[in-house]
């Protein structure tokens, strides 16, 4: 391990989401002291649905950003496997079953292309993922001609608007992608390699570990998933939008860094980067019951995560 | 202007369709709603010394560059729906936003009794927006009470839907909801469906195909404020055409409005 001798309780309570909890239950706190709905049955199922997308989208972020990369490319994955699955159901008639499957090619073959550059030619991240930010755009605008569409049969509303039990599907299958997630990074060995290529990059090498196809797979997946969430996007907005997740990598990397990830990698949690999606969404979602204006909120949100990362720096020294 | 858009498509049709009626070259650059892609398409235009520029700014302040350059260079200028908040420009073609918000305020207060509470799902800081805003509150004043007003930060269904949701929730008492643009209005019905309320109407502004056909089968939108994109675009292109034959034309020009309900929903469309 990199760290130093002995990481301290506190710095490791952070490492895994603590302040992001700090901050859900902190808010939680304050919204249903101040308004009357917000621990109301409708409004927890909102927080469930509108966190969902999001959330989906930072697990891959969250995998990413441990092994020191970066993947600006999952909004524009997220437009595009919506668009492209919402076209192929209701333009060539293939069945929901298959639309999904494209939607979730589409965005392995995006998250591999992204992985096959980074790790295979060593392009930059930063520059790779921004490419296929804006190819990936691109065809998804050029191939509906800017236009949304719709038409989709009630029978696709199950995944964005569906219930079960009386929980928002969207959220039950977020919550079933976490658990996957964090046994994967917790308990496995591919777990511990991966955070060791994000610890040190060169000692993993000279330990055997093959970094290149770890990288491969990490930017696959995520595209994978990115691809999943743009499926759950369409099912929400019952349309496939081209413009769909504009925006997301942003507010992604955001929850990534609240839940205690390193943004350079070496360390991090899916339970911390879960909170820290759930503190974004709650956020919102309690201003919006306060009639905060969104704009104020723009700040607020700004404000929440520098402070989230100056405590990092407090801690860590 | 904007392309591949529903409602620019068919401005840019009418605008060329006159352009070709009356012999003249017409020339459109694609600003796909980037504000610096469209001064650069200004700046193109004026390199290709044009006539005349007809824009349909993405942004009524940071257009006003683009406005000034064109100025500079004596090519008169025309805005189609939204204005620039600086430089000289010749004729401003618009739906008059303020008379589609108030058109669709007096609708609600129609429908709704004396005292009915209402919420209002706004849009990103620009002037259309904010015009229609002005002319619903306007014309409900004194008949309902405003109960809540969010704005959505992009114009997309994704941000209108979320804060739908908590608008709705948040305020239960909600009876109607205007929506600044029929995107918003129907990402408003799809989050008022999703929430299971019953007692909840949108009316919007726009007049987009799907809409009009929800208004038509009785759906969660009652009603929309139709715009005449095609006849903005004419409308635009006559006048500049008319302003270089030395004729006067008027500062601003009013494209025709039709508010669209299930009686006549049948016979609206772009």
């Amino acid at each position: 391990m990199p760290q130093k001798l002995g990481p301290s309780i506190v710095s490791r309570l952070y490492a895994s989401g603590g302040a992001a909890l700090v901050g859900v239950v902190g808010a939680s706190i304050v919204f249903a002291l101040s308004t009357s709905v917000f621990l109301s049955t409708a409004n927890l199922l909102n927080i469930g649905r509108q966190t969902a997308v999001v959330a989906l989208v930072s697990v891959g972020m969250t995998f990413v950003i441990i092994t020191g990369g970066i993947d600006l490319s999952v909004g524009s994955v997220v437009g595009l496997s919506g668009t492209l699955a919402a076209a192929a159901i209701t333009q060539f008639h293939v069945g929901p079953i298959s639309g999904v499957l494209i939607g979730l090619a589409v965005g392995a073959v995006v998250g591999g292309i992204n992985g096959a550059f980074i790790a295979l030619l060593r392009i930059p991240a930063i520059v790779t993922t921004l490419a296929l930010l804006s190819i990936a755009r691109g065809i998804a605008l050029q191939s509906t001609n800017g236009r949304p569409i719709s038409g989709l049969t009630t029978s696709f509303s199950f995944l964005g608007r569906g219930e079960i039990f009386g929980a928002p599907t969207a959220f039950i299958f977020t919550v079933i992608v976490y658990i996957i997630g964090a046994l994967i990074l917790r308990f496995t060995i591919v777990g511990k390699h991966i955070v060791g290529i994000g610890g040190n990059e060169e000692a993993a090498r000279l330990a055997g570990l093959k970094v290149r196809t770890y990288r491969l797979g990490i930017y696959t997946v995520t595209g994978l998933i990115s691809g999943f969430a743009g499926l759950v996007l369409m099912s929400r907005l019952g349309s496939g939008q081209p413009t769909a997740g504009a925006g997301l990598e942003l507010s992604s990397i955001a929850a990534v860094v609240l839940g205690g990830t390193r943004i350079t990698g070496g360390q991090g949690t899916l339970v911390g980067t879960f909170l820290g999606a759930l503190l974004i969404t709650i956020l919102g979602n309690g201003l919006d019951l306060l009639n905060v204006g969104s704009f104020y909120q723009l700040v607020f949100v700004g404000a929440v995560l520098l402070a989230a990362v100056v405590i990092s720096k407090f801690i860590e020294s | 202007m904007t392309l591949n858009n529903i409602f620019f498509d068919p401005m840019n049709a009418g605008a060329s369709e006159a352009a070709k009626k009356a012999g003249a070259e017409y020339i459109v650059v694609d600003a796909r709603l980037d504000i610096s892609r469209q001064v650069d398409g200004v700046e193109n235009l004026i390199a290709q010394s044009v006539s005349a520029i007809i824009l349909n700014p993405v942004d009524s302040d940071a257009i006003v560059p683009a406005v000034q350059s064109a100025n500079k260079a004596n090519i008169p200028v025309f805005t189609i729906d939204v204005k620039s908040r600086g430089g000289t420009v010749t004729s401003h073609i618009t739906s008059d936003n303020v008379g589609a918000g108030r058109l669709a305020g007096e609708f609600v207060a129609k429908e709704l009794p004396q005292g009915s509470k209402v919420g209002i799902v706004d849009g990103p800081p620009i002037s259309t927006f904010q015009q229609r805003v002005e002319g619903f509150t306007k014309a409900v004043a004194g008949k309902l009470v405003i109960g809540a007003r969010q704005n959505a930060l992009q114009n997309t269904p994704e941000a209108f839907t979320a804060i739908t949701e908590n608008l709705i929730t948040g305020n239960p008492d909600l009876k109607a909801i205007f929506a600044v643009n029929d995107n918003a209005a129907e990402a408003a019905a799809a989050a008022i469906e999703s929430t299971g309320r019953k007692d909840v109407w949108v009316v919007g502004v726009d007049g987009i195909p799907s809409v009009v056909k929800t208004i038509a089968q009785n759906g969660i939108i009652k009603a929309t404020v139709g715009q005449q994109p095609g006849q903005m675009g004419r409308l635009a292109v006559d006048a500049a055409l008319r302003y270089l034959n030395g004729e006067k034309v008027p500062p601003e020009i009013k494209a025709p409005l039709e508010l669209v309900t299930k009686d006549n929903a049948d016979s609206f469309h772009w």
